[in-house]
């Protein structure tokens, strides 16, 4: 594994793929192996908070949308609000099934701005998370054109239509 | 629909209202002569009648596109939006000259030209538009599309995600759009033929079919790759059967490329020739990369899915299995459906013969768009290119040919059957559930495959019955600001 990981820290933008390849089975074979998976999951959470490249970053959080748990929300959410990381932290919170992903989400909205606010919203949406409807109700007035549809689609998506 | 802080004015080339006022004027200076194909007479169809279309997109596959929209007497293309100002400059020029005619008489004005399709989509005088972008554009934009109340013609595969091509199937039922899913092979006369023989008994009952799935190398071992190959090492990642992510270097942008619009709802990566300039004279040169395209989905299989789908009886459902090749049970990837029938995945028509021997070894078997169909009266083809519909044994094929097997599809071509659903406001041949059902057969088969093991599907609730990591691979996060 550390040599997997060491790997990993070098991947950067024109890295070779195939130096991953070894990492992406390993995380394939545990797949019923609760064990090696919380040590891949901790492996690879300990990378993401490194000085490594955006390449290896977005690596990580594509593996922690099929792997990470809830000890891989609180790193991820961390990512909200950095505009190189954000959509790359949602696109593996967005995936991972438990309500803590929820209340991460939500706390976020408090401290992100902008089109990383929307991200948030969006994602909040796609989760049909009904305890974000007050504050998405709240967004749908804004004066933000962008954020206010965002919420509305959001809403649409966790109360749709009769 | 997402919005953007994007300064759209600028970007916009539309020929204003005022330049067209202009021209005009010039025009009506000589005396007017409204021509008999305007007024409808001689069997033209009046521009009031005319389906007043957008294009989306004008790479390799958008200019067939373009060229069929420009030759169909019943269309009038209003719009084209490219993100790439060449390809929208080509577009422009062909619709120029295949308008001229209707340019130098007045009845047509000038090509709504835009980099930013909602600009597009938020004309009120468009009737419908045809998406022919990277695949990861084609749910989104058919979204917004069928919400600005547009019909829509979507290249396949309609979808990079079963949850986002579920979406779409709802937002055109929502909004009471007319869909055809890009799959001409299935309004192919013969193509018909033989899956209404299929479905009708023709071969017994079938037992099995096969079609194409091959690894990424086919794709990435070409020579265009080979500027990139410390990166993409086909040797290693040819091996695989899916897309894969990858980080290509940076390149610099080309001149009058909107790069953060060709990305859209993808993960931002910097650019780099391979996804976007295309592999002559193939097209698609983004499917490699999963966040852009679906590989094998991409190339073939999507058109593939969608005849055997209809020929088997399942265009708008699915198999309740996927049996990975490492379970042991068959020696490829093989969809098992509800009534036993077995899809099996080979990587060359050999296959069927050598690994499987299902059909005998003198049976000719080439081409591509479908499959082989064995059934326990004999096998058929339903395939396209090379050699066509074949078959066997030679009993069963005197039947087949028997003339009451003919299928009356009337002289509409896909795009033809899609401009007369637009007016009948029927469903056309390859539908929205359609598509999206033929799309999802190729995003199950790239979750078994990424995940290493068999999988079971509920083709009706469409999520894998207790198997929370796979129901993961269901949906993926979007750009923000963008959404569905």
């Amino acid at each position: 594994m550390n040599e997997l990981m060491a790997r990993l820290k070098t991947y950067d933008w024109g890295g070779d793929r195939g130096t991953l390849k070894d990492l992406d089975n390993l995380i394939v074979a545990a797949q019923n192996d609760p064990g090696t998976l919380s040590d891949i999951e901790l492996a690879l959470l300990e990378v993401l908070q490194s000085e490594v490249h955006l390449p290896a970053k977005e690596y990580i959080c594509r593996q922690l949308a099929l792997i990470g748990t809830s000890r891989s929300v609180a790193v991820l959410a961390g990512m909200l609000t950095d505009p190189e990381l954000s959509d790359r932290a949602r696109f593996a919170l967005e995936a991972i099934p438990d309500a803590s992903v929820d209340d991460a989400l939500r706390s976020a909205l408090a401290n992100a701005a902008g089109v990383l606010r929307v991200g948030i919203v969006n994602t909040l949406g796609e989760r049909r998370d009904p305890k974000a409807v007050p504050l998405l109700t709240e967004m749908q007035n804004s004066d933000d054109g962008v954020l206010s549809r965002a919420a509305a689609a959001a809403l649409r998506k966790i109360a749709p239509p009769a | 629909m997402a919005s953007s802080s994007r300064n759209a004015a600028s970007k916009r080339r539309v020929i204003t209202r005022r330049n067209f006022l202009g021209r005009t004027v010039v025009a009506a200076a000589a005396p007017v002569i409204i021509p008999a194909s305007a007024r409808g007479a001689d069997g033209h169809v009046a521009p009031s009648e005319r389906i007043a279309l957008g294009l989306i997109g004008h790479g390799m596959m958008g200019r067939g596109h373009l060229g069929r929209l420009l030759s169909a007497p019943e269309v009038e293309v209003l719009a084209l939006c490219e993100v790439d100002r060449t390809r929208l400059d080509a577009g422009l020029a062909a619709v120029a000259g295949a308008y001229a005619e209707r340019i130098a008489g007045g009845t047509y004005g000038a090509c709504g030209a835009y980099t930013d399709y909602r600009e597009l989509l938020a004309r009120d005088d468009i009737d419908g538009v045809v998406i022919a972008t990277p695949d990861h554009w084609h749910s989104p934009m058919s979204i917004h599309a069928a919400e600005a109340g547009k019909d829509v013609y979507c290249e396949k595969p309609i979808s990079i995600t079963i949850d986002e091509g579920r979406q779409l199937v709802h937002a055109v039922r929502r909004h009471g759009r007319v869909f055809q899913n890009g799959s001409q092979y299935r309004t192919s006369p013969s193509i018909r033929r033989a899956c209404d023989f299929i479905r009708q008994g023709g071969l017994g009952n079938v037992t099995a079919a096969f079609t194409l799935w091959n690894t990424m190398e086919h794709f990435i071992g070409g020579g265009r790759f080979q500027a990139c190959a410390a990166s993409v090492n086909p040797a290693v990642t040819g091996k695989y059967y899916a897309p894969q992510d990858y980080a290509l270097p940076e390149e610099p942008v080309p001149d009058g490329l909107d790069w953060d619009l060709w990305l859209g709802p993808a993960l931002a990566r910097p650019y780099n020739s391979l996804y976007h300039t295309n592999p002559m004279p193939g097209v698609v040169p983004w499917s490699f990369c999963e966040d852009f395209g679906v590989g094998p989905s991409t190339w073939y299989h999507s058109h593939a899915a969608d005849v055997l789908q209809y020929a088997l009886g399942y265009e708008e459902s699915g198999p309740v299995d996927l049996l990975h090749p490492g379970s042991g049970e068959f020696p490829t990837l093989t969809c098992r459906y509800a009534n036993g029938v077995l899809l099996h995945l080979v990587e060359g028509w050999s296959q069927v013969k050598d690994l499987y021997h299902a059909v005998p070894q003198e049976a000719q078997l080439d081409g591509s768009f479908g499959g082989v169909v064995v059934g326990e009266r004999g096998w058929l083809t339903t395939m396209s290119g090379g050699s066509g519909v074949t078959g066997g044994p030679e009993e069963l094929m005197a039947e087949y040919r028997d003339p009451r097997h003919d299928v009356d599809l009337g002289d509409k071509d896909h795009h033809g059957n899609w401009f007369e659903c637009i007016k009948t406001r029927e469903k056309p041949h390859s539908h929205e559930e359609i598509g999206h059902r033929a799309a999802s057969l190729g995003h199950l088969t790239i979750i078994a495959y990424k995940l290493g093991r068999s999988l079971q599907w509920d083709p009706a609730r469409e999520v894998f019955p207790e198997d929370a990591q796979a129901n993961r691979m269901l949906r993926r996060a979007r750009r923000a600001p963008w959404h569905i």
